[in-house]
């Protein structure tokens, strides 16, 4: 009997996919785009391999709208890795990312990279995903190999790796380095481990020794082995395939290998959900606390059901410690609600919500409530609920938020949760840990805002503190997650990996800004983003051209851009520019800065297609705000 | 597990894996008669079969396989063990 392929568990299944895929092709003639988004409804279902094949190929009459982000992935392996595109293209659809794959002839993927005029360096990738077997990455050696030998021999063979990185990154493109599945079964049993140079040994050596040099070297992991591991490795390869057709992943495999790659490139797009909306009775807890009351609830110790429910809310709470935000949508009496936090099990407490709705309205509403109050768009939202009917309703009315298909059983929650990977990210910073704090924080910014007579008094009483400086190395993962990320104020929305950014701030002609924060509620971290060039402006001067200006959204009415703007025109002076030049982009998500460069000053300078050019002269550069105190480069004003 | 019912589960794989609404398994049918049925697409309709079946091929058992028929008889052999 055959193995259980890896399945999409955690997605609905679909209703009628033979209608759904007919009507998307018919659509296909005269609405591109609309067949576009009809797929990506399609692709949101648990599909199998070869649905999965049916979709991409409709795909290819269909278009992504203009305002989904595009991104080139390059794939290269030393096994077949063409069967592995639909589920790459598929799994990306489902994400919102329209994904170009080129894969380089089989058995030449490393002179590829070597070679400056190859089809590879001239498809410019965004991104590269390595496939490696085991063979390619571990040598082969005597078992009775002696240790240091062997250490040597990895040794040798890491450095080659991390010298095709380095090339790759040298390209501009983000590198995902899959980690080997092993391939290999035991010759002793158990002792294999001990033994330096069995396969064994030495493959969960190489595994150490690539997390420890991809850690060093900005190279992103794709571990198939660790997200299969729940479900049994049989299912991710199949011995026939392999020997047949030199097929690693098993093609069944396919849709459930994409989604894990697509996850991650989606995150490289910032394409990655920010908040968990949770619902309340049976969900967070087992019972009715309406019906039930504070006693009659089940939480906590004492049966099997009450811990499955307090393990998925501690596993609720990791999330929100690695910068996740929590919110409660639950049709309920508030009052009631919230008294069930004061249950002595209860793992959550009211203050780890950043939102609560709770109330007798449709949810749909609640959940526009809690984008809206968190300054985020709808595609933020992942909305966690037992009740198949809400979930229905919601997939419905509001298909930008992210709906697991909840399993029945408490237990199952927290790995239809984790399966689903709808919170991965590329990369780790201190500002992520310090999310959740944030919004509290801005909660109580909120309050005095209400409580200051004027809008002067309130931002003098943040007592706001500005470090402004070119964007350093430690900076780039904040900096490109901003970049990918930031939707409202951006004025071009032009998205940059952080190989791309690292290759400006080494770039003389370019100046860069990186801007910090803080008040006296807290630190806000990196909030604000600028990136330029100074080119010759065809009169014998030089002049500064704007590439790319963003900033978050959490310090937006706080006339930090004023304060941006300032340094901006003094940086820009002082490198010999007498003019600013701005440009803004319309996307439809970014039009609360249309007006920006009017707003501060700036004079029409015409237009480029759809996007508006503006020009600043700096004999006259405009005054900063008088409640933000700056730091530039250690010199306080 | 019939013949017929084996035929009917081969030709919605066919049909899924060609995208052609038209085609039906029969006994003569082979690689030959359809233009995509390559490599690639033939491991997709072995992996399908085993998943709506299953049951597990050796690599010896597919490398005799001349047409449909042949296919046929060696998932109801299959099944039968």
């Amino acid at each position: 009997m055959k193995s259980k392929p890896l399945e999409l568990h955690w997605l609905p299944v679909a209703a009628d996919f033979e209608g759904e895929l007919a009507r998307a092709r018919a659509r296909a003639a005269d609405d591109p785009p609309g067949a576009w988004r009809a797929l990506r409804h399609l692709a949101g279902h648990r599909i199998d391999f070869l649905q999965t094949g049916r979709i991409e190929r409709a795909l290819r009459t269909a278009e992504a709208p203009p305002e989904v982000p595009r991104l080139r992935l390059a794939l290269l392996g030393s096994f077949t890795v063409e069967h592995l595109v639909p589920g790459l293209t598929v799994g990306a659809l489902r994400r919102g990312l329209a994904l170009e794959v080129h894969v380089p002839p089989y058995g030449q993927w490393r002179q590829a990279i070597l070679d400056p005029a190859s089809d590879l360096a001239a498809f410019s990738p965004d991104a590269v995903l390595i496939c490696s077997c085991e063979t390619d990455l571990v040598p082969r050696l005597p078992l009775a190999t002696p240790p240091e030998e062997v250490e040597a021999a990895l040794e040798a063979s890491l450095s080659e790796t991390v010298h095709r990185w380095r090339a790759l990154r040298a390209m501009g493109a983000a590198v995902i380095q899959q980690l080997p599945v092993p391939t290999t079964d035991p010759v002793f049993g158990h002792l294999d481990r001990l033994v330096p140079a069995s396969r064994r040994a030495m493959v969960a050596e190489m595994q150490h020794r690539l997390i420890r040099a991809a850690r060093e070297e900005r190279v992103l992991i794709l571990d198939p082995v660790a997200a299969a591991e729940a479900e049994g490795l049989d299912a991710l390869q199949d011995r026939l395939m392999w020997l047949h057709a030199k097929q690693h992943v098993s093609p069944a495999a396919g849709p459930w290998f994409g989604d894990q790659v697509a996850r991650i490139l989606a995150a490289l797009r910032g394409l990655t959900r920010k908040v968990l909306v949770l619902d309340l009775d049976n969900t967070l807890w087992g019972g009715v606390i309406g019906d039930d009351g504070i006693e009659g609830i089940v939480i906590g110790e004492g049966s099997a059901r009450g811990e499955a429910f307090k393990a998925f809310q501690l596993y609720c709470r990791a999330l929100r410690e690695r910068g996740i935000l929590l919110a409660v949508s639950s049709k309920n009496d508030p009052e009631r609600a919230l008294a069930a936090f004061d249950h002595p099990e209860m793992v959550l407490r009211r203050s780890d919500f950043a939102a609560f709705v709770a109330n007798w309205e449709d949810k749909g509403q609640g959940l526009q409530r809690i984008a809206q109050e968190l300054n985020l768009g709808l595609e933020a939202l992942v909305f966690f609920d037992d009740n198949p009917a809400e979930r229905a309703l919601l997939r419905e009315q509001f298909p930008a938020v992210a709906v697991p298909e909840v399993p029945e059983e408490p237990e199952a929650y927290i790995r239809c949760l984790a399966a689903a990977g709808l919170f991965e990210a590329v990369g780790y910073t201190p500002d992520d840990a310090l999310r959740a704090e944030q919004y509290a924080a801005n909660a109580a910014r909120r309050q005095l805002e209400v409580v200051a007579p004027d809008m002067e008094s309130f931002l003098a009483g943040l007592e706001m503190e500005m470090q402004v400086g070119p964007v350093q190395p430690v900076d780039l993962v904040r900096v490109a997650q901003l970049i990918n990320k930031t939707n409202q104020f951006n004025l071009t929305t032009r998205r940059y990996t952080e190989a791309e950014v690292g290759a400006m701030i080494g770039d003389p002609g370019m100046l860069t800004f990186c801007v910090r924060l803080k008040d006296r509620f807290g630190d806000n971290g990196i909030v604000s983003v600028v990136l330029g060039r100074l080119r010759p402006d065809g009169e014998g001067g030089q002049l500064f051209e704007v590439d790319t200006w963003l900033m978050s959204c959490r310090v937006l009415g706080r006339r930090v851009e004023e304060a941006v703007a300032a340094v901006i025109a003094r940086a820009a002076r002082q490198a010999g520019a007498s003019t600013v030049v701005g440009c803004y982009r319309p996307t439809p998500k970014n039009g609360m800065v249309a007006d920006l460069f009017p707003r501060l000053g700036f004079a029409p300078a015409g237009a480029d297609g759809l996007a508006a050019l503006w020009r600043l002269d700096l004999a006259v550069p405009p005054p900063p705000p008088p409640h933000i105190r700056l730091t530039e480069r250690g010199v306080t004003h | 597990m019939t013949d017929p019912e084996i035929y009917d589960g081969l030709t919605s794989i066919l049909r899924q894996v060609f995208d052609d609404p038209e085609l039906v398994a029969t006994p003569d049918l082979s690689a030959h008669d359809v233009a995509e049925w390559d490599s690639f697409n033939h491991i997709n309709i072995v992996v399908a079969s085993e998943m709506r079946f299953g049951v597990s091929f050796k690599s010896s058992e597919l490398e005799d396989l001349k047409n449909v028929g042949d296919f046929v008889a060696l998932i109801r052999d299959k099944k039968a063990a």
